[in-house]
């Protein structure tokens, strides 16, 4: 298990990340997802771990997401002000990384930083199935269980996922 | 054929690109990814037995909830319900054994005109219900 979780666990993170936009939600998410990984499936067979450990991880992404509509309604209710609010914006904290690395990398970076922009724009679903298939290498019957949904589903996830991150990411010509 | 490789061309740089932003995390997310791993693998013996006793709440505490209701209702219907109940024949029977307990009233049982009062007294009572 121990090796398991080392091997998942940036990817997970990354993945939380990009569905959250906040650094402390997604480890928050992580640390649910291997709490409740370990309690309840440690006696399962290896290889059920990965698809098992993406399923409950994508429940808590979406039970974050959930828990941020209400939040967001009490706010517009309540007329909170967005200055006041702790809420940190994908943008702001991603680190200005191009100003900093060589030359030779920085294609590289700014292909990344237009692809995690590109991937937060992404609705939910199409994101959780797009990492989940292209990162995870998880196939369409293994996302489908993880996302609790049919597998012509994923196929349409997917395809409008990839479209929608080629138009995003045509000025870069690949 | 074009359009099959284009897509795979997109894929695979996208997932280099990925596997580059996870192979390169700052310091302290990966000392916090760490703990949290190592906070996850040293919990299951405390869990199981927190499962246990969720397990066994989960199951006792609405049907201690439902025998307490029962309980409840038992207590506060049954009496009324009693009380409603009692047979007329019940509360005569007792009067009488009342009048017999008492040597002063055993005389006017005894007495016939007593009787004759008595089916008087019903009569009038009857009257008065019916006005």
């Amino acid at each position: 298990m121990h090796v398991f979780l080392a091997e998942i666990e940036h990817r997970a993170f990354r993945m939380a990340h990009f569905a959250t936009g906040n650094r402390d939600d997604a480890l928050d998410i992580v640390q649910d997802a291997m709490m409740k990984l370990v309690q309840k499936y440690s006696a399962h067979d290896r290889a059920s771990w990965k698809p098992l450990f993406y399923s409950i991880l994508e429940s808590l992404i979406l039970d974050w997401h959930r828990r941020q509509q209400v939040r967001n309604r009490f706010r517009s209710w309540l007329h909170w002000d967005a200055d006041d609010d702790e809420a940190e914006d994908a943008l702001a904290q991603h680190p200005d990384e191009i100003s900093s690395i060589p030359d030779f990398q920085l294609q590289d970076a700014q292909f990344m930083q237009s692809l995690e922009l590109a991937l937060q724009d992404l609705p939910l679903r199409q994101q959780q199935v797009f990492l989940l298939r292209i990162w995870e290498g998880l196939d369409i019957r293994q996302t489908a269980e993880a996302m609790n949904c049919s597998e012509s589903s994923v196929k349409t996830h997917y395809a409008r996922a990839l479209h929608k991150l080629r138009e995003a990411l045509k000025e870069h010509k690949i | 054929m074009s359009k099959s490789f284009d897509k795979n061309l997109l894929e695979d740089r996208i997932k280099a690109s990925l596997d580059q932003s996870a192979a390169h995390l700052d310091a302290n997310t990966q000392a916090r990814l760490q703990a949290i791993r190592r906070a996850a693998l040293n919990q299951p013996a405390k869990t199981a037995w927190l499962k246990l006793n969720k397990f066994k709440l989960s199951n006792w505490i609405p049907a201690a909830g439902l025998v307490f209701c029962s309980v409840i209702a038992v207590l506060i219907i049954l009496p009324s319900h009693k009380a409603s109940n009692q047979s007329p024949v019940i509360v005569d029977q007792t009067a009488m054994l009342e009048l017999l307990d008492n040597p002063d009233e055993l005389d006017a049982i005894s007495d016939p005109d007593f009787y004759i009062w008595i089916d008087q007294m019903d009569s009038v009572n009857e009257t008065h219900h019916v006005v």
